[in-house]
């Protein structure tokens, strides 16, 4: 278990040097300079050799690729050229926001798709299970960028329950995470729905029911619990599609975190800034994933045997 | 097939056809933010254009800039994919390592990163997009090609000694091609969504309209005009959930 957890741990760091190799390689190969790019074409020459150094375009690629990871292995994520700060520093200063409302907004979904997914699934065809099909659908299909406008309107102008955005408060969370979390909580509603309905239709419910286990622990215990498996397995694999919906949320409510800070630098052309942020992302997406896999092994006791 | 959702998509092609025959909406200040009704069935902007005209602009956008994407993923990471699953050995460890690395990024960020240092336009968009979407493809493709390669028709047909190419032609690109066509679907309302992203973040192309562009317009005027956000996000949502109904349905 220990060696696995540790190859595990190292192809997460192997991912996430190779995510920022991709960036960097990407800078270079397009058509055009980037100094001009991030710079404007009048800036002065002294500005844009200081920028060359820092981008290592003074050198060759190679030489600068190798001196950027190892940086990053050092825990140096390169230097903002916007905010003239370590990346490393903006992401430890704006990391708190954005896990705090990725967690409000996994907790929501899952607070909606666990009973609603398990008692549509423990029923396939009743009215529960059609209707919330037809949301599930809905909910997952709705970009976050449309829903949070819409739900601006409706809840904090409209019928002014909630504030408009800003940071600090429980009920400034709620909008971000309920958008955020809309997406998620469709996908995770059919999933587990899905995995109900398999396994009420399996031999070892069949053989628990003969034995006389009541309805609901045959629900919650033969039924959902080894259906949990996948269902994380696959909400782990869609991290990425989160941290995507993050960036976005955190610009429609102007929340602190590190998917606006990113935005910023795009819009800054901060690429350093960018580059150190690609890292950090990548990095959470495959920290995640191999969080779902030790999620999994704990449930499921025939993981555990086969992982070693 | 699934009705509503080809009426739906049906609209919106016509609509981007529409935007085409006719000339970008006008500027005309003394119809700034007026509300839906009589005159514009869906209110004006703050400079006064027709939210329909740029709706039916945005649905253009939507389909050139997403298509093009859908269609460099599906050729790219088709072809690669293929590639992989034919070969295998170091090419195949090699696409595959590859596209896990991108997988591992948000695809939103890497379509940011990239069209913030493309020059601007649908070409670098649709290329900006379709980068993050190539390796579903590939993976695709390529567990696809190697069922199929392993399978006894392909092998009945090599042991009647037809040449390789015409096997591959023939014989397994024809099993392929379904899935790869249905995961255009689900691409295809993805790169929608991603292009109205960048544009709603200050990343789209500045000559043309956009619903993302509208939204993020529509977020400034929410007190005061929240037509300008209704309509957008309406339109965006409804062929998002037609292209995924679609594509739900043929993969059944």
């Amino acid at each position: 278990m220990t060696r696995w957890l540790a190859g595990r741990l190292l192809a997460t760091l192997g991912t996430a040097l190779a995510a920022f190799a991709l960036v960097f390689l990407l800078l270079r190969a397009v058509p055009g300079d980037p100094v001009d790019i991030m710079l404007g074409e009048r800036a002065a020459a002294t500005e844009r050799e200081a920028l060359r150094g820092a981008l290592g375009l003074d050198r060759p690629w190679p030489l600068a690729l190798a001196r950027d990871l190892a940086g990053l292995t050092r825990g140096d994520l390169g230097t903002s050229l916007w905010l003239r700060r370590p990346v490393a520093e903006l992401v430890a200063e704006r990391i708190g926001p954005t896990v705090a409302l990725t967690l409000a907004s996994l907790g929501l979904a899952w607070a909606l798709a666990l009973p609603l997914g398990v008692r549509a699934g423990w029923r396939p065809d009743s009215r529960l299970d059609r209707w919330s099909g037809r949301a599930a659908g809905l909910l997952h299909a709705i970009p976050s960028f449309a829903l949070g406008p819409l739900l601006l309107w409706l809840v904090a102008v409209r019928l002014e329950w909630l504030p408009l955005g800003g940071y600090g408060s429980w009920s400034a969370l709620v909008l971000p995470a309920l958008t955020l979390g809309t997406g998620m909580a469709g996908f995770s509603l059919r999933l587990v729905r899905r995995q109900t309905a398999e396994a009420r239709a399996s031999t070892h419910v069949a053989a628990a029911r003969a034995r006389g286990a009541p309805e609901g622990r045959l629900r919650r215990l033969h039924a959902l619990r080894p259906g949990l498996g996948p269902v994380v397995t696959l909400v782990g694999l869609q991290m990425g599609a989160l941290l995507s919906g993050v960036v976005v949320v955190e610009t429609v409510f102007r929340w602190p975190g590190l998917g606006r800070l990113l935005v910023q630098g795009v819009l800054a052309r901060d690429y350093p800034l960018v580059q150190g942020l690609t890292v950090v992302f990548t990095a959470i997406v495959v920290l995640a994933n191999l969080l779902a896999d030790l999620v999994v092994a704990a449930l499921d006791p025939r993981v555990r045997k086969v992982g070693g | 097939m699934n009705r509503a959702a080809l009426a739906v998509l049906g609209f919106v092609v016509l609509a981007a056809l529409w935007s085409f025959a006719t000339a970008p909406a006008a500027v005309d200040v003394t119809q700034a933010l007026q509300a839906p009704g009589r005159g514009h069935w869906l209110g004006t902007d703050p400079i006064g254009r027709p939210v329909a005209a740029l709706l039916a602009g945005g649905a253009a956008t939507a389909l050139i800039v997403g298509g093009g994407a859908t269609l460099f993923a599906f050729v790219a990471g088709g072809s690669l994919g293929l590639w992989a699953g034919i070969r295998g050995g170091w090419t195949d460890s090699l696409v595959m390592r590859l596209s896990d690395v991108i997988l591992a990024v948000p695809g939103l960020l890497l379509a940011l990163a990239l069209a913030a240092i493309l020059p601007p336009g649908p070409v670098s968009l649709a290329f900006a997009i379709g980068f993050a979407g190539w390796p579903g493809f590939a993976r695709l493709a390529r567990a696809e090609t190697r069922v199929v390669a392993g399978s006894s028709f392909v092998e009945a047909a090599r042991l009647a000694g037809l040449p390789e190419a015409r096997i591959w032609r023939r014989h397994v690109w024809p099993s392929v091609r379904g899935a790869l066509l249905i995961q255009a679907a689900f691409a295809l309302a993805g790169a929608i969504t991603v292009e109205s992203s960048l544009a709603f973040l200050g990343l789209g192309d500045p000559a043309g309209a956009s619903w993302g562009a509208l939204l993020a317009e529509g977020m400034r005027y929410l007190r005061s005009a929240p037509w300008l956000i209704l309509a957008p996000a309406v339109a965006l949502s409804a062929t998002v959930l037609a292209l995924q109904r679609l594509a739900e349905d043929a993969s059944l």
